[in-house]
């Protein structure tokens, strides 16, 4: 599903103070079944990008459209519910969100909100939780006696029973061990293959964009200064830029090796596979 | 959420701003108190006077204080027509079995009204233009003599900082949790009366997981630090009166003494 920004404009209006714009004129396309990892300054409105794609804040100025929904300012009720049915959310923390007594109930309210019939939903949500692989019999167990990595399977698996065609994800992994994140991340890569998913990734993580994304998207005070593909952008960033963002772990390796041997490898290398056969190529190892 | 004002601290540079809270708190208690004195008309617009020279002196827009009050505009109204209906005397203007419409019953409603509402002008005076945290301490210190009494004053007060300290967390977390429900199709304030209530759960549950976990961060926190509850201990703020808190209190016992004349002089009529 296509998503595309037409010169959005928006902000957080709190009663009397309207803070500054978080999201200043900004014009984006983002093409069917594309990875994109968002990545920026904290404060550079990647959350706020998130929201707009799904309805929780509205443009003032421009629109947003989703597929064939349009957001507007007036945020359009009937428009609403249909992009979030369409766009799955994971916010930052989603086990925040959960609340029912059984794994179950709690994976099966999406899907029962948007319409579903109990049964149905209950089906849905043994399919996700299938999919993010949780065993059957935690399904009836209570969500707040998993551990913290379950609970973020079980979040994650409560946004998958509706069957979205987006995906939005506000740094998936943070606060979870090396392995969890890993699990988590080939989960949303998988899905994004398997089902075709438009993936939209907030991160911090240049290891992340480098191994899961298939385009880079860099915002700075609201606006987007760059979007490529990932490996130009990698290859094209250089120390220079004053965006401040780390290379990924293997490109950075690389550089140290090229600086001490003096010789440069062919290609830019941004996982450690790729830098591995390189560097047999060049039999330097 | 936003529209709550309650415990809302406006920065400023005002004389009202700058007045120690322990006296500022004690003005205010006094106020309320006299607001009950108050016979007549002129001793009520005196009063009312009074309530809008210190708003004005505030620097506080009138637009905020009268959001203040209008969480309570129903509770208001239901009382003063309370009064309007059950107050009998003067001039009748419609009587219906128990129900009557009088003149005192209408100067009743009326000065009901304005008692209510110069309450929570001054009370969001005192709010607006006190840090939560100076309160308090104010609150703290005005409690003390009932140390002698073996109340745990000192508990009390941690009590209340801690929960005033939270609110905005609470509030943050409260949008979060929202948002990530109405990210899953969860409409709020649609439907019947039962049917929203049944959309609070998902809102509600998650806030009290969380701010239980935290109290215990907070606890296990305190420990670590060495806290204990029954130990007496200084301040890093300290609290100041100067001559302008004198001189406001001086003022409130001015204003009693003006309000006991006025009274005097509208017996006479």
């Amino acid at each position: 599903m296509q998503i595309k920004f037409d010169h959005v404009t928006a902000d957080y209006q709190l009663g009397p103070i309207r803070s500054a714009n978080i999201i200043q004129d900004l014009d984006l396309l983002l093409p069917k079944h594309s990875f994109t990892a968002v990545i920026g300054h904290t404060g550079a409105g990647k959350s706020s990008l998130l929201k707009l794609i799904n309805g929780l804040l509205l443009p003032r100025e421009g629109n947003v459209v989703v597929g064939d929904t349009t957001i507007t300012r007036e945020g359009n009720k009937e428009s609403l519910k249909q992009v979030r049915k369409k766009v799955g959310m994971v916010f930052q923390f989603p086990e925040a969100q959960l609340f029912a007594q059984t794994v179950e109930e709690d994976i099966a309210y999406g899907p029962m909100n948007f319409g579903l019939s109990k049964e149905e939903a209950i089906k849905e949500a043994q399919a996700a939780a299938q999919l993010v692989g949780l065993d059957q019999d935690v399904l009836k167990k209570s969500p707040f006696s998993l551990s913290g990595g379950q609970q973020r399977r079980v979040a994650i698996a409560g946004i998958l029973a509706s069957n979205p065609e987006v995906l939005v994800l506000d740094e998936p992994g943070a606060g979870l061990d090396p392995e969890g994140k890993r699990e988590i991340m080939a989960l949303i890569k998988q899905l994004h293959e398997q089902k075709k998913i438009t993936t939209l990734l907030v991160t911090h993580d240049m290891d992340d964009v480098a191994l899961y994304a298939e385009d880079v998207l860099v915002m700075e005070k609201g606006s987007v200064v760059a979007h490529r593909k990932v490996r130009d952008f990698f290859e094209q960033l250089t120390e220079s830029m004053d965006w401040a963002i780390e290379l990924p772990e293997a490109r950075r390796f690389q550089l140290k090796i090229e600086a001490k041997t003096g010789r440069k490898l062919p290609i830019v290398c941004l996982t450690i596979e790729e830098l591995t056969s390189a560097l047999i190529e060049a039999e330097l190892v | 959420m936003n529209k709550l004002i309650l415990g809302r601290y406006f920065p400023g540079e005002s004389w009202i701003h700058q007045l120690d809270p322990r006296g500022k708190l004690v003005a205010a208690i006094y106020f309320i108190g006299i607001l009950f004195f108050a016979e007549g008309w002129i001793g009520y617009l005196l009063l009312l006077g009074f309530t809008l020279l210190v708003m004005q002196m505030s620097g506080v827009s009138l637009k905020i204080y009268l959001r203040g009050v209008r969480p309570l505009i129903w509770l208001i109204l239901f009382t003063v027509t309370l009064q309007v209906l059950f107050t009998a005397g003067g001039t009748i203007y419609f009587d219906w079995g128990p129900f009557t419409v009088s003149s005192y019953g209408l100067i009743n409603g009326v000065f009901i009204f304005l008692r209510f509402v110069m309450i929570i002008f001054i009370s969001t005076v005192v709010t607006l233009t006190t840090k939560p945290i100076d309160l308090t301490d104010a609150i703290h210190a005005l409690l003390r003599p009932l140390r002698v009494v073996k109340v745990p004053v000192e508990d009390f007060a941690l009590m209340l900082s801690i929960a005033l300290r939270f609110i905005p967390n609470l509030l943050d977390e409260t949008q979060k949790v929202m948002d990530a429900q109405r990210a899953r199709g969860t409409t709020f304030g649609e439907g019947t009366l039962i049917q929203q209530m049944k959309t609070l759960v998902p809102i509600v549950l998650p806030l009290f997981v969380g701010s239980l976990k935290r109290a215990e961060d907070m606890a296990d926190v305190m420990e670590v630090r060495g806290y204990q509850s029954d130990k007496p201990r200084s301040s890093f703020r300290q609290l100041t009166w100067t001559r302008y808190d004198t001189v406001s209190i001086i003022i409130m016992l001015l204003l009693t003494a003006m309000l006991m004349l006025v009274n005097r002089i509208g017996a006479y009529y």
